[in-house]
């Protein structure tokens, strides 16, 4: 808990200044807010970070999280809509209940329990059921992110109250009952209920609880606080100025720069950092923690910019501001100082130093799974097209040949543009290749980790091209065109609202997300701006007729109700 | 189309050695990941061992080409062929220092048994600076059987052995197999087949832990929508599975079939000289391997020798590490061939105990396929003590959850990674293993 | 001096974990460690006998060409232990006792021609009532010490030996020197009172060092080149066929060879035990006549003979006379072990500053012109920040930072020489003397010192240091059974090798040459310096290293 705690002065200090800037005209806003019907209620399973983090910010840091995560999967460009797909598996479960019996002995060992238990029980070694409520009350609104249901704190106490007589413990009891509870359904999926509602847009809306934690998990990607769980029970998160309150609330804290990462490591893909490979033997420098580091730089760079500097978030394309540590000194062939030993420095490349934005850092040259011996602008060039502009590239036909392009050693085609080219011949690949290749060709000064060249087998590089018409000399030219485009703030409007509901942005949304589109240029393009409209739209709780199976079953007042303490 | 591109992908991933798995909804590929207690019925004991040779190896004449399976496998390693199907080799796994020393015959060996590049020592001897992992290892399984390890040194002397809790004293070997049989075979020794059974009341609580998740069911089968149903219910079929297992694990496990009692062993001589090393080996692995088909331990250790190796041919006055030093290459052969004789006979002797274990039949297979074995020298190339791409082999299967038979290259990682992937394959609740620049929580997705 | 505190404390542990086995082995591959060898002049005054020595010192002294006491005759075990609890800058005394009977090995050239009544007194076992000796407190110090001579420490320590006899003074056909040993019923030091086993001393930092603007890209003109070096080792490289025959160290045989049959007979049944007669504890050092130490007196057995490379060294032109000088490549270049690339101790050495133990950086500052440019500078800098390795750790990576080290054991030696650009080769003017401290391995003085550098296509540097290096220095490294096996020589040869190739740093008072010319070659790959923000201690794998 005083993980949490420790946001809430700092928050309460900026909550008023920020508030009183920006609600009055937002509250106009979304009075302007186009209809929106919403969408299904989603059934999300906590990635790792998430799983946890749960655990740190409820039972504080320090406690060791055992075994294997599942995987995720990427559905439709992010995570966070694989999320509403993926399932618990047997061996996935197992990992489950082993971290659950490894998490509750650590939280009710000696050291730890004094802090944990909000009563003394009456005896160590009988049960003592008034206590153990209050026990599984206060971890259960916090683990399932509601109160327990009358029906699961029974459940609950029923395992405890055994365990308690066969091991002859009390502490032992609830450790077995918090058990339960983490590996309970309701802990590991995020489960999303609907109401009827009261004159919004979309024939439902969310519960308040389903609402806090929708909010929570897009700014902090970590679950709601004991604060927001309270501002979900008073019914204030269902309130314009309430909700705008606690999010005021959640921008200002530390913890918002979390929650950015998280989404950026989702838009960008960062996930295949992991196993990612590159061939030693032609890319001596390359190591698994330079990906590391490199994944590291590119995260830092978009805090820094978007949430520290609160700048504008096609500057992403063009900053010459970024930080180094003394691998990635070596990659970019600069000196760093003491501060990069061990540490990260702030840097800024010289303008005479080829490298400005995202798009010519390593973070995203090297995250190329596909290949490990050469660059392939192929590669790059989808992902510019699928990451950063949400257009989906068609996968190649079947049995393509591929040898002109893979053989680097080939004496006719040298550089990766004569190859492409003479693949390009053959007229099922072209017209693809045509949406990929120049924009990846304008990074060949680029190799497959980073490192600037200005020449592939002795033959100079020409990194010119063409984007939307508008011709460019290098990535550098590119990346300004990329910052005036705005299909690229366009996208990324879209995919953090889709990070958000955790699935793909319907027909009927196509309104609300063009009025998104615009606020997020009136708004200078600030991310957190944008993150703010999101979580504040009537769209964002909005849940679809179809979506909401829960109505008729499970009435808002007996699904919220929590179960004495 | 988006999927199709995420399985590429993901499948990329894991042929270029991701810890990224295929998951798909409702399919999974961990179906069969259970081992084979499920396959076999009753739960078979899973046991650890280390074996240690000194003074590394001629990498050239090591170290397969060839990555995955059906390897393939050079003059020096050519005495595992039996059971390559069942020997895992790593390469590419390194001492990472990050500024720490490279300790002459130390760092390489307590990198990879403890994580942790030690700060102390030298010439096989030294500090431990975190436990060894037979000692992790043991603590988690080792406490159901009568001792929580066996140690044992084929060179005479007691103090060569690689089994630390950390400080600077190992836990003894047994040198002699004599007195090794008295200690296991003695008068406690108890026949495992006739001791009566209890249930671990422990286990009874996790399974009413599990059926009492049952009740959340039907509440969340109303809240969640028509498609999520599937993904709800195969959520319960999962938890299920666990149930079954636990259930399994209140069994009497099965009967210790291969325990039969040895005959004492003759008193021979021990000492660094070869021959009577490998006897000494030999007489102390039946010992060993006859041990563990009893349930009288779960986890042993092997020493060849010190890490600086004072093994050597009768009538020589020059000792194996001596050679790895001063010994020329010989420029036809391309190697030192005085010091090969030693590295080749290594690996015939680890083959040797290759042999023992896999002959005890046990279940629907044998001893090694039960077990887990780390062997591994505290330097690749001992001439100049280069502790990068470490010879690691990792022998058996740990009751299927070990995929075996592959040759993985690490490609510069820390060789924590291959600890920390043991640890786990034996079910140990550990996410992260090692410090500093051996710290690592990356599991080898190859044979897990 | 805080870090010297710590590595005290890191030493005692380290030490208590070596078994004496284990330990001789470590001594041997550290090669710092502390050779007890005394070769060089000392000096005695046998009243009626006048000497042969003609010097401002000691003049009619009898010269001494090597000593050792009796607290030595265990080879380097003997003082191991103490030595190296002390700190590395630090001047110790020789192992003289300060009281009490003991005796004296001494070696004496065979054509000395005071020698026959050295002979004569032996024969007679004359009681001589009082002996005074002499000897050089610089040529006695272990050579892992660092720093320069206290005052309170005399250039010569001088002892007065009472009721002295020459009790042994076996005769070895073909050997160069005599063996005499110097029996005495007490001894006093006479010219030093001071602390029993030696005084610390500190090292101060060296002018470049000081004036760290010295060192900044800002004060030069034109372009700042650096390198982190990569490969540090003597020029010895030999291709197969220049080698007709290797040298080979002592055979099982030379023990026995001075030994009465039926001695040997016993001794060859105890030792067959263990397979031989040992190596690495300094057993088979001990083979000279009656159980004299063989490498402690590399004089007193017979030369075997020396197998030099048949074709001309790599090395620089150190005299301007015509051809280079690499004298020490024909000592050398046919022991295994000493050989460049292909040898066991450079492979070793180099490996360990690979493994972060410490990192040379070459800066080449004041580039106006890479082909030709008549004034640029070149300086040598330490680092202790590790160098970063590929996968395989067999290539080092270029362009990662490295922070100076401001720790005195390593900005002592900070240099700078001025030179210039020939097409495109970097020549520095020659120095009267050059230091470099290596890492493990004692630190490398030479005389007349000048590098030739280069900077190659792909950005690496290749080059080669030259100048002369004491001889004597270099023998009391080697002088021990352990290193004639592990780099396959014998102590006589080497001996009277290096003595004969001497050919640089021309002695004032004997004319004779102290120095041997020689050759590093030094490679590097680009890198950059940066100044260090904090006080840099030394690595753990100095402070474990420094141990030994």
């Amino acid at each position: 808990m005083s993980g949490l705690r420790r946001w809430a002065p700092l928050a309460s200090l900026l909550v008023g200044a920020l508030a009183l800037g920006w609600s009055s005209s937002s509250r106009a806003d979304v009075a302007q807010e186009p209809a929106s019907p919403g969408g299904p209620a989603v059934f999300r399973r906590l990635d790792e970070t998430q799983y946890k983090r749960s655990i740190e910010d409820i039972f504080g840091a320090g406690i060791e999280i055992p075994g294997r995560f599942e995987p995720p999967l990427r559905e439709e460009g992010l995570l966070a809509i694989g999320a509403s797909k993926v399932v618990i598996t047997p061996s996935g479960f197992e990992q489950y209940e082993l971290r659950a019996r490894e998490i509750s002995a650590q939280a009710l060992a000696e050291t730890r329990r004094k802090a944990i238990l909000p009563c003394e029980p009456a005896s160590s070694d009988k049960f003592d059921d008034a206590c153990a409520r209050r026990f599984f009350a206060k971890y259960g609104r916090l683990l399932f992110r509601r109160p327990l249901r009358p029906a699961e704190m029974a459940s609950i106490s029923k395992v405890a109250r055994a365990a308690t007589d066969g091991t002859h413990s009390f502490y032992q009891g609830l450790q077995f009952g918090l058990e339960r509870l983490l590996v309970s359904p309701n802990f590991l999926f995020r489960v999303e209920s609907a109401e009827a509602n009261a004159g919004g847009s979309g024939a439902h809306r969310l519960t308040g609880y389903s609402l806090a934690s929708r909010v929570s998990f897009l700014l902090w990607n970590a679950p709601p606080d004991e604060v927001l769980l309270d501002a979900a029970k008073s019914g204030e998160l269902q309130r314009p100025e309430g909700l705008e309150r606690q999010v005021e609330r959640m921008i200002a804290s530390e913890r918002f720069a979390q929650g950015v990462r998280a989404f950026f490591a989702d838009m960008l893909g960062f996930d295949q950092f992991d196993g990612l490979s590159k061939d030693q033997s032609i890319f001596p420098k390359y190591t698994s923690q330079l990906s590391k580091d490199a994944e590291e730089q590119s995260l830092r760079t978009i805090v820094d910019l978007l949430v520290t500097q609160r700048g504008d978030y096609r500057d992403l394309f063009t900053t010459k501001t970024t930080f180094l540590n003394r691998n990635l000194g070596s990659l970019y062939k600069v000196p760093v100082d003491d501060s990069a030993f061990g540490g990260w420095m702030p840097y800024a490349f010289g303008t005479s130093d080829p490298r400005a934005g995202l798009l010519t850092l390593a973070g995203f040259l090297i995250l190329d799974p596909t290949h490990e011996g050469r660059s392939s602008p192929t590669i790059r060039g989808k992902s510019v097209r699928e990451l950063l502009l949400c257009q989906k590239v068609p996968p190649p036909p079947p049995n393509v040949d591929f040898k002109l392009v893979q053989d680097t050693h080939n004496p006719l085609y040298k550089t990766a543009r004569e190859r492409l080219t003479a693949h390009r011949d053959n007229p099922t690949c072209a017209g693809c290749h045509a949406i990929m290749d120049p924009i990846g060709l304008a990074m060949e000064n680029y190799d497959a980790i980073g490192e600037y060249r200005m020449q592939e087998n002795q033959a100079p590089i020409d990194a010119s091209g063409k984007f939307d018409g508008k011709p460019y000399q290098d990535a550098i030219a590119l990346g300004q065109i990329l910052h005036d485009s705005p299909s690229v703030s366009n996208c990324l409007v879209e995919r953090a609202y889709e990070y958000g509901v955790g699935r793909t942005a319907s027909a009927g949304e196509r309104e609300w997300l063009k009025y998104l589109e615009q606020r997020f240029a009136t708004d200078g393009y600030k991310f957190p701006d944008l993150a703010r409209r999101i979580v504040t739209a009537k769209a964002f709780q909005a849940v679809s007729a179809d979506g909401a199976v829960t109505v008729a079953l499970n009435q808002p007042a007996r699904a919220d109700q929590p179960s004495a303490p | 189309m988006t999927r199709k591109w995420t399985r590429r992908k993901v499948l990329k991933g894991v042929l270029a050695g991701s810890a990224v798995t295929v998951a798909l909804p409702l399919l999974d590929c961990f179906l069969d990941g259970n081992g084979e207690a499920l396959a076999s019925g009753a739960p078979m004991p899973v046991r650890f061992g280390t074996w240690f040779w000194g003074c590394g190896v001629n990498a050239a004449r090591w170290f397969p080409d060839k990555v995955g399976r059906d390897y393939d496998l050079k003059t020096e390693l050519l005495p595992i062929k039996p059971y390559q199907d069942k020997v895992t080799v790593f390469s590419g796994f390194n001492c990472l220092l990050g500024g720490k020393p490279n300790l002459a015959h130390w760092s390489g060996i307590m990198a990879t048994y403890t994580g942790v590049c030690p700060t102390k020592g030298g010439m096989g001897n030294g500090t431990a600076d975190a436990p060894t992992i037979d000692c992790l290892v043991s603590d988690a399984i080792g406490s159901r059987s009568r001792f929580r390890s066996l140690e044992i040194a084929c060179t005479g002397q007691s103090n060569v052995s690689y089994s630390m809790r950390a400080g600077s004293t190992v836990n003894p070997s047994e040198v002699n197999p004599v007195n090794l049989y008295k200690r296991i075979f003695g008068p406690e020794f108890q026949d495992p087949n006739g001791s009566e059974f209890k249930p671990d009341p422990a286990i009874l609580l996790r399974r009413s832990v599990l059926s009492s998740v049952k009740d959340d069911r039907e509440q969340l089968m109303r809240t969640v929508g028509a498609a999520d149903r599937a993904r709800v219910d195969q959520y319960f079929t999962s938890l299920r599975d666990t149930e079954q297992q636990l259930g399994l694990m209140l069994e009497r496990p099965a009967p210790a079939e291969a325990c039969v009692l040895p005959k004492s062993p003759a008193e021979a001589e021990t000492g660094p000289v070869w021959d009577n090393a490998i006897r000494t080996h030999d007489a102390l692995g039946q010992l060993i391997v006859m041990a563990l088909a009893c349930n009288q331990t779960r986890v042993f250790n092997v020493a060849l020798s010190t890490a600086p190796s004072n093994l050597r041919k009768a009538g020589s006055a020059v000792a194996f590490h001596e050679l790895t030093h001063e010994e020329p290459i010989d420029q036809q052969l391309g190697y030192q061939p005085e010091s090969t004789f030693f590295m080749e006979k290594s690996m015939e002797t680890f083959a040797s105990m290759l042999h023992l274990l896999d002959s005890v039949k046990e279940g629907n297979g044998t001893l090694l396929d039960h077990m887990l074995i780390l062997a591994t020298s505290e330097s690749n190339y001992a001439k100049i003590h280069s502790i990068d791409s470490l010879p690691i082999l990792v022998a058996g299967t740990a009751g299927g959850k070990w995929k075996s038979g592959v040759h993985v290259n690490g490609k510069g990682d820390p060789c924590s990674r291959i600890g920390l992937t043991i640890q786990q394959a034996l079910g140990m609740p550990v996410g992260s293993w090692g410090s500093d620049a051996m710290a690592t929580s990356k599991p080898i997705a190859e044979v897990i | 001096m805080v870090a010297n505190v710590v590595r005290a404390d890191e030493r005692r542990v380290s030490m208590a974990v070596l078994t004496r086995a284990s330990m001789a082995a470590l001594v041997g591959l550290l090669i710092a460690g502390p050779a007890a060898a005394y070769v060089g002049d000392s000096f005695l005054k046998v009243p009626g006998v006048a000497g042969d020595w003609r010097g401002a010192q000691y003049d009619h002294w009898v010269r001494i060409d090597a000593n050792y006491w009796k607290s030595e005759e265990g080879g380097m075990y003997a003082s191991l232990r103490q030595t190296l609890r002390r700190p590395k800058q630090f001047f110790s005394l020789p192992p003289a006792p300060h009281e009490g009977a003991s005796s004296l090995m001494i070696s004496v050239d065979k054509r000395s021609p005071v020698l026959p009544a050295l002979m004569k007194r032996c024969a007679d076992k004359t009681v001589m009532p009082e002996l005074t000796f002499a000897e050089s407190a610089d040529l006695s110090r272990s050579l892992r010490e660092l720093g320069p001579r206290p005052a309170d420490i005399p250039e010569y320590f001088e002892y007065r030996l009472k009721d002295v006899r020459f009790t042994d003074c076996p005769v070895v056909q073909g050997a160069v020197d005599q063996a005499l040993v110097v029996s005495f019923n007490d001894i006093e030091w006479l010219n030093y009172h001071g602390k029993p086993d030696g005084v610390a001393v500190a090292l101060a930092p060296s002018q470049v060092a000081l004036d760290s603007s010295a060192i900044s890209p800002a004060k030069f003109s034109g372009k700042t080149r650096a390198f982190v070096v990569t490969w540090f080792a003597i020029a010895n490289d030999v291709s197969d066929d220049q080698c007709a025959k290797m040298n080979a160290k002592p055979s099982q045989d030379d023990y026995y060879a001075l030994m009465p049959k039926e001695q040997a007979d016993t001794e060859r049944a105890k030792n067959a035990k263990a397979g031989g007669v040992n190596y690495e504890d300094g057993q088979m050092e001990r083979r000279g006549p009656d159980g004299l130490n063989a490498c402690l007196l590399p004089g007193i057995t017979r030369d075997p003979g020396l197998n030099s490379p048949q074709k001309i060294a790599r090395g620089l032109d150190l005299d301007g006379r015509a051809g280079i000088d690499n004298q020490l490549y024909r000592v050398q270049g046919c022991m295994a072990g000493f050989q460049g690339h292909k040898g066991f101790l450079m492979q070793y050495r180099n490996e360990q500053r690979r493994n972060g133990l410490l990192s040379m950086l070459v800066q080449v500052s004041g580039i106006d012109n890479d082909v030709n440019d008549d004034s640029v500078d070149v300086a040598v800098l330490y680092s202790l920040d590790h160098m970063a390795k590929d996968a395989s750790g067999k290539q080092i990576l270029p362009d990662y930072s490295f922070r100076l080290t401001d720790n005195p054991e390593y900005t002592h030696y900070f240099t700078r020489l001025h030179g210039r650009i020939v097409n495109g080769v970097i020549i520095t003017e020659p120095v009267k003397q050059l230091q470099f401290n290596p890492g493990l391995d004692p630190e490398l003085t030479l005389a007349d010192a000048r590098m030739r550098l280069q900077i190659l296509p792909d950005g690496t540097l290749k080059g080669l240091v030259g100048g002369y290096q004491d001889w004597r220095r270099e023998m009391k490294l080697n002088a021990m059974s352990n290193s004639e096996s592990l780099y396959g020589f014998q102590c006589p040869a080497m001996y009277s090798a290096l003595k004969n190739s001497a050919d640089g740093m021309k002695n004032p008072v004997t004319g004779e040459r102290d120095g041997i010319s020689m050759a590093y070659d030094i490679e590097g790959v680009a890198a950059f310096v940066v100044p260090a923000h904090r006080e840099a201690q030394p690595t753990q794998a100095r402070v474990e290293l420094e141990a030994r």
